[in-house]
């Protein structure tokens, strides 16, 4: 259950995770589906 | 969110739960719960009525939607600066990077052999060019993440004293503990 300890320490906002996404949106890193 | 050997998912999982909490934070337990007696993917349809595949669309769409707009806010780091460890990153991670206070050196966690096996190494801050390993990591499956967490390096910004004792028959001072600040 990675990230979970994070999100509900920090809560739904966060800006060095949001620089991560922010990158993986870009690059369109983000993991996809296994269809 | 699904499996994907490519991506080590810990900074995408962290954005997983505002995705599944949008149902409330009450799913997290029920998912949790249900994960005990069966599997992620029988968990999630069970707490969310869903499949894990469109869980995990809605994941990316919700990324999509949150954060693509944010970057007409945002310069690339590129036009300010350049990568040094591209080069690195193609075949392992570098972790953690700790800039020296001249910004001439770096520390930085780097992994080679295994997931969450790493050196903590000492590189140069402009070409990433590794200069000396710094700590050698071991193998302990008992004290992996602490290891690994512990390893984290950082600069001290403490002057070096004046005056120093050294042992007898010491002509200076003990490697790591001297006057070299990258060992401080």
């Amino acid at each position: 259950m990675e990230g979970m300890a994070e999100y509900l320490s920090i809560g739904p906002i966060d800006p060095l995770t949001s620089m991560w996404l922010r990158d993986a949106s870009l690059e369109a890193t983000c993991p996809p589906s296994r269809r | 969110m699904t499996y994907d050997p490519r991506i080590f998912p810990y900074r995408f999982g962290t954005r997983c739960w505002p995705t599944w909490g949008e149902v409330g934070d009450e799913a997290i337990g029920q998912i949790l719960q249900a994960s005990v007696v069966e599997r992620r993917r029988g968990a999630s349809k069970r707490s969310l009525g869903v499949t894990l595949d469109d869980l995990s669309s809605e994941w990316r769409d919700a990324v999509q939607t949150t954060y693509l707009p944010q970057l007409a806010d945002h310069y690339r780091a590129r036009r300010i600066a350049s990568r040094c460890h591209q080069k690195a990153l193609r075949r392992h991670a570098a972790l953690a990077p700790a800039l020296s206070p001249d910004g001439r050196r770096h520390r930085v966690l780097q992994r080679k052999e295994f997931l969450l096996r790493g050196s903590l190494n000492l590189a140069d801050a402009e070409t990433g060019r590794v200069k000396r390993r710094l700590v050698k990591s071991t193998l302990n499956s008992n004290y992996e993440s602490l290891r690994f967490i512990n390893s984290s390096g950082s600069f001290s910004r403490r002057p070096p004293p004046l005056f120093r004792e050294f042992g007898p028959g010491q002509k200076g001072p003990a490697k790591g503990r001297g006057g070299d600040p990258d060992l401080r």
